[in-house]
């Protein structure tokens, strides 16, 4: 086995729980924080007598004699160097200050090797990888994902032959620099051109495409119906235009569930209608964020009406759909696409599991209620798989 | 193909070079370290700045060289072998402080060769650094009264003391920005070689008979 994946192999049972051990170590890290000698030996003899009780083999591995005697020799020899010295110190040579100085840096130093110690055994590949993902830290996750599969195969390249003579063998090193260089510089566009297909949206969106003013959000409606019959409850926005005599002047947002209303824009004066001749209130995009948001923590299915060129350009709905959030329930998105722009977001989003286009007739509305349905439970299955 | 977005190229290219610097960590830094050689930390900053330079040359977006050493220094919690927070903590900063003077100017010379000194004399001083840190400055008050011991052993004059440190710290910049230049180098003929290949004519198929 490489020895890449060795520590990833998850450790053995251990007696004492981890939040257990990591209160405690938070609260012997905070005794210390005065500075005295023996609160400081007080924490240690608390840790070493957890990991007796925990996790011996982390207490095996502070055995390191040539190590201690160095340290215990360094707090002897504070003792000879440092501070004042009064008639009565220790044999007369040795001062109390600088020995207890010297003796507070071992007792510290053995604190944090043995934290340290229990910590390394603790900490598995995946757990860190899961945690990242934990604390909105997921592209980071991911990176530290495909750079550990990396690792294996670079660690063989790079113990490779040296170069022979002095010059020759200089030049040599900087071609092989250079080629390792391109080389993972290509892997990184590789990897980058690949990354939508990996998005944390893939495989989580159903999109209704259409024109505008195709039923859209008629139709998005009707499948939200649907699906709380079959018990998958939605909440999120939708996007109502507002007409005068036919002409679109403005755009009002509405919750789902609730109805409540919050504008979003109204058209420019004197703007030919081009689509982007409006003015957008700020605060109606946060209002938004902020309803996408709750709904994507507490529903299974988000609705989101409608995404235009705004989102194709990454803006508008569409950060409130790539937000990171921590602990979000495995749910899906199904959004209101306008046709033009549906491969300009599809892109962004990773690509949609499921697409409908207006005009479709009920049965077609039907199948892909049900295919929403699917979707959700698949997505559930997997999350709950790990 | 659909063209990356900027974040999935910075995190991509942190996939890619982090995992080249974790490898050098682990592989390189294993054997340096068991060969107990001097200084074995500042061979591996300069390094460690050569591969963070020559990546900033190919991408110079804000935030890459930061996001590089994130994942090298995680890759290193991998490594066999008892202490590695030190390690981790010495890459992230080298990759922080070489962040920190690329970032106005990341194609100049001047900064391939300030930030890999500056790594180096990181690498150099931060047992001490992190000494004082957990300790306490009573540290380096022990440290020089050693130093101070041992030129009266030696018999040697006050001021050759501080002759000797100023010459190491002059290799050690030396040996950092040596790095910092090579991987300047390296960065600028390997986005070279990159560049000549997106532009390289298709090859054309012979015509079937």
């Amino acid at each position: 086995m490489p020895e890449a994946t060795q520590s990833a192999l998850p450790t053995e049972r251990r007696g004492v729980p981890r939040p257990v051990m990591g209160l405690a170590a938070v609260a012997c890290i905070a005794v210390q924080f005065p500075g005295s000698l023996w609160l400081s030996g007080l924490a240690l003899a608390l840790w070493l007598a957890l990991l007796l009780v925990g996790d011996r083999p982390a207490l095996a591995r502070l055995w390191l004699p040539r190590f201690w005697l160095l340290t215990l020799a360094f707090a002897l020899g504070s003792g000879l160097l440092l501070g004042p010295r009064v008639g009565h110190d220790l044999f007369g040579v040795m001062s109390r200050e600088g020995l207890r100085a010297g003796l507070l840096m071992v007792v510290r130093g053995a604190f944090i090797f043995a934290l340290a110690s229990w910590a390394s055994r603790t900490l598995t590949q995946e757990e860190l990888q899961r945690s990242f993902r934990r604390v909105g830290l997921a592209r980071l996750g991911s990176a530290l994902g495909v750079a550990l599969r990396l690792l294996p195969e670079l660690q063989v390249r790079l113990r490779g032959p040296a170069a022979g003579g002095a010059e020759r063998g200089l030049r040599r090193l900087r071609e092989k620099l250079v080629g390792l260089v391109t080389e993972s510089a290509r892997l990184a566009e590789t990897l980058a051109t690949t990354a939508p297909r990996r998005s944390p949206m893939s495989r989580r969106v159903a999109a209704v495409t259409g024109a505008p003013r195709t039923g859209k959000t008629t139709m998005v409606g009707a499948i939200v119906e649907k699906l709380a019959t079959r018990g998958l409850e939605a909440a999120g926005v939708v996007q109502l235009a507002q007409l005068d005599g036919g002409r679109t002047v403005g755009y009002e947002l509405r919750a789902v569930p609730g109805g409540e209303k919050h504008a979003l824009a109204r058209r420019r004066a004197g703007v030919a209608p081009s689509g982007l001749g409006f003015d957008f209130d700020d605060e109606g995009w946060r209002w938004a964020r902020h309803r996408i948001g709750e709904a994507r923590r507490s529903r299974p299915l988000v609705v989101v009406d409608e995404l235009g060129k705004l989102e194709a350009a990454g803006q508008g709905h569409l950060p409130a759909l790539e937000d990171e959030i921590v602990g979000e329930p495995p749910g899906v998105f199904l959004v209101a696409v306008r046709a033009e722009c549906a491969e300009a977001i599809g892109e962004r989003l990773g690509g949609f599991a499921l697409v409908l286009p207006t005009g479709s007739d009920d049965e077609a509305i039907e199948a892909f209620a049900a295919d929403v349905q699917a979707l959700a439970h698949s997505r559930r299955a997997q999350e709950a798989q790990g | 193909m659909p063209a990356a977005s900027p974040a999935d190229r910075l995190w991509s290219q942190a996939a890619a070079f982090g995992a080249l610097w974790g490898s050098l960590e682990i592989t390189l830094g294993s054997f340096l370290h068991s060969l107990r050689l001097p200084f074995a930390g500042v061979l591996l900053a300069s390094t460690g700045t050569l591969l963070l330079v020559a990546a900033r040359q190919i991408l110079p977006r804000r935030g890459s060289t930061l996001a590089v050493g994130a994942v090298a220094a995680l890759c290193k919690s991998i490594s066999p072998g008892g202490v590695i927070l030190g390690p981790m903590i010495g890459i992230a900063s080298e990759a922080l402080l070489v962040e920190l003077v690329l970032m106005p100017a990341p194609r100049a010379r001047a900064s391939a060769a300030i930030a890999g000194a500056l790594a180096a004399l990181w690498a150099a001083s931060q047992k001490l650094v992190t000494q004082v840190i957990f300790f306490g400055g009573g540290v380096l008050s022990l440290y020089l009264a050693l130093l101070r011991r041992a030129r009266d052993w030696l018999g040697l004059p006050a001021e050759a003391g501080w002759w000797a440190l100023t010459a190491l710290l002059t290799v050690i910049v030396l040996v950092g920005a040596a790095g910092g230049l090579l991987g300047r180098s390296v960065g600028h003929e390997a986005d070279r070689r990159l560049a000549s290949a997106r532009q390289a004519p298709p090859v054309l198929e012979a015509p079937r008979a």
